[in-house]
């Protein structure tokens, strides 16, 4: 697969920097409104497969949260590697309420669960890890770009 | 076979209990040398009643790990694999305690969390946060919502001497994690979604009267949460005022973060070595081992020169961040790790079947093969060093129709897909394993397994 760059934004590394909007998974990345990053974060757009573009969130803390964005410029995926658990009501909008009914049997379960996962409807989400190493990824499968791998998702 | 149909089988199999006592070697070294209570319901079916590692290493450095059915008492389905160990927590530097058992004994994580309702007697002290006019913190008492990938613990911090075996944490922070009907302070909203598939606040939620966190990392948060304002993530620490007003985000300095005690121990600080006993196949009811402080600190606890060292990764910019890579059956699992926290080794492998009637064990169910799946698996740690060690993953039915706790060979699914392996409670049986306190004094420094 052809790797591309599309655009390597400016960083925004001061704390206090207004940072580019994000949008949930399977909205328009363009509909929310811009919101004020508090601490030292850099977004910028990263390298992406064909048919699609990246935004991505790093932390000081070497946190990073991508967002895959198709031709459509809806977010059909999201990948997470972070310190702290990435606000699901955040990134992934109104699909965390699936998500938490999904795995509210397992979490019920004798131990401490290091690994979740739902693959429901349109939504399929990988959640795995340990306090300092959450990892993972989400996507829709409706709007996914046509032969995409979702191996690619990372 | 249901479950429900085990229940009448194991009450019938009474009547015609066969008990032999069998003496196994472990071959651990030391001379270490296991016992087993065996109980057979007809000459094909034995479950172990018992297994203890005897004369494992002993010493004012070592505690009883046990692998049972929990503090409920009685067995109750799926709390398998879980390692207790006993915690004492007292008003710091005083003689004013409390000893609580099965506390859950996780690698996985850092710091002493304990119900509250567990310590409420004595008193502890909160810890204090001052106002940040620049953040809008308001002066008031730290409280916590500690997140697992699934599940959360809510409750205040407070100050106290930790005391596990002879080792002392003198005035460390720890959790009190909220098991009231009402929470008091208030459970944030940004809490409550936390905690993926609801809050832990139970015995009953926990299967544990509070959680051991002795893993890799001296404090549970670190540089992230040293500002309130951590953006794409859940909130961790708060600022409860005085008023009872809504508890507010808040950053803490490391000195009063929740400690893994461990590293607050006078000498025994740099690490830990589990030693857990060989188990039959179908398991046992109870296994005892030992909880070692240290690494190469006393006789007790030193490196054997067979063991190997495996680093995780320890750059945090790397995706596999606290990590070693996994390869099995021809699968890579890059972002995988040794936990006694997993009750289970959780993976994904569409080849073994999910087929089960017991309920879901995790992200997607356990495994249920026909017959034992057995393969090698290779670790590759951050340094290139690799080395082997056989798993197996047994019937899940079949194990959790015997009615035992703890099992060598229970698999679940990770998910399909996830490129991760929890190495865990199955792999420890029949091992010592250490792991060690990134930037503690070590031989080695660094962040390991070795075994």
């Amino acid at each position: 697969m052809r790797r591309i760059v599309v655009a390597v934004a400016a960083l925004l590394t001061m704390a206090g920097v207004a940072a580019p909007a994000h949008a949930a998974l399977g909205e328009p990345l363009s509909s929310v409104q811009s919101e004020q990053a508090k601490t030292r974060a850099s977004r910028s757009s990263v390298a992406a497969a064909s048919g699609a573009s990246v935004q991505e969130l790093r932390l000081a803390d070497g946190s990073s949260i991508r967002q895959y964005v198709n031709a459509q410029g809806i977010v059909f995926a999201v990948a997470w590697s972070t310190r702290i658990k990435p606000d699901f009501g955040q990134w992934l909008g109104h699909h965390a309420a699936t998500f938490d009914a999904a795995v509210a049997d397992a979490a019920r379960q004798p131990g401490l669960k290091r690994s979740a996962m739902v693959d429901q409807g349109d939504l399929v989400v990988q959640s795995f890890g340990r306090p300092g190493a959450f990892n993972g990824k989400a996507w829709l499968k409706s709007q996914l770009p046509s032969s995409w791998q979702t191996d690619a998702i990372r | 076979m249901r479950f429900a149909d085990s229940v009448g089988l194991r009450a019938f199999a009474g009547a015609f209990v066969l008990a032999v006592v069998a003496v196994l070697s472990a071959g651990c070294g030391g001379g270490t040398t296991s016992t087993t209570t065996v109980t057979c319901r007809d000459p094909n079916v034995c479950v172990a009643d018992e297994v203890v590692l005897q004369n494992a290493p002993t010493g004012p450095n070592t505690t009883e790990i046990v692998v049972d059915s929990g503090p409920s008492g009685g067995f109750v389905l799926g709390v398998t694999n879980v390692p207790y160990v006993s915690v004492t927590v007292c008003q710091p530097g005083t003689s004013q305690c409390a000893t609580i058992d099965h506390v859950l004994l996780d690698s996985g994580s850092y710091g002493l969390r304990v119900l509250k309702s567990k310590v409420a007697s004595l008193g502890l002290a909160p810890v204090d946060v001052a106002a940040d006019a620049a953040s809008g913190t308001p002066a008031g008492t730290a409280a916590e919502c500690y997140a697992f990938v699934l599940g959360a613990v809510w409750g205040p911090l407070a100050r106290a001497d930790v005391r596990i075996a002879d080792e002392l944490a003198p005035d460390i922070s720890i959790q009190l994690i909220d098991d009231g009907s009402t929470k008091s302070p208030s459970l944030p909203a940004n809490c409550q979604s936390n905690a993926q598939g609801g809050l832990l606040d139970s015995v009953t939620q926990l299967q544990a009267n509070g959680i051991l966190g002795i893993g890799m990392i001296g404090v549970d948060c670190g540089v992230s949460c040293l500002t309130s304002a951590y953006p794409g993530g859940y909130v961790v620490y708060y600022s409860c005022p005085p008023s009872g007003a809504a508890c507010q985000p808040a950053g803490l300095p490391s000195s009063t973060q929740v400690r893994n005690p461990v590293t607050a121990f006078a000498v025994n600080n740099n690490g830990t070595m589990v030693v857990m006993p060989p188990l039959p196949e179908l398991g046992a009811k109870v296994a005892r081992g030992r909880l070692v402080f240290g690494i190469g600190t006393q006789s007790n606890n030193q490196l054997p020169q067979s063991a190997r060292m495996y680093q995780v990764q320890t750059d945090p910019f790397s995706a596999n961040y606290l990590y070693v890579g996994l390869d099995v059956a021809g699968r890579a699992y890059p972002q995988s790790f040794i936990d006694t926290g997993s009750n289970a080794l959780f993976f994904s492998d569409p080849g073994i079947s999910k087929t089960c009637n017991v309920s879901s064990g995790g992200a997607g169910g356990w495994y249920c093969p026909t017959s034992t799946w057995r393969q090698s698996g290779t670790l590759t740690d951050m340094a290139g060093m690799q080395g082997s060690f056989d798993l197996a993953v047994g019937n899940a039915d079949t194990l959790f129709t015997i009615g035992a706790a703890a099992f060598s060979n229970l698999g679940g699914d990770a998910g399909q897909g996830a490129e991760t392996f929890s190495i865990g409670m199955p792999f420890f049986y029949g091992r010592t394993v250490f792991t060690s306190i990134w930037q503690q004094r070590l031989a080695e420094n660094g962040p390991w397994y070795a075994f």
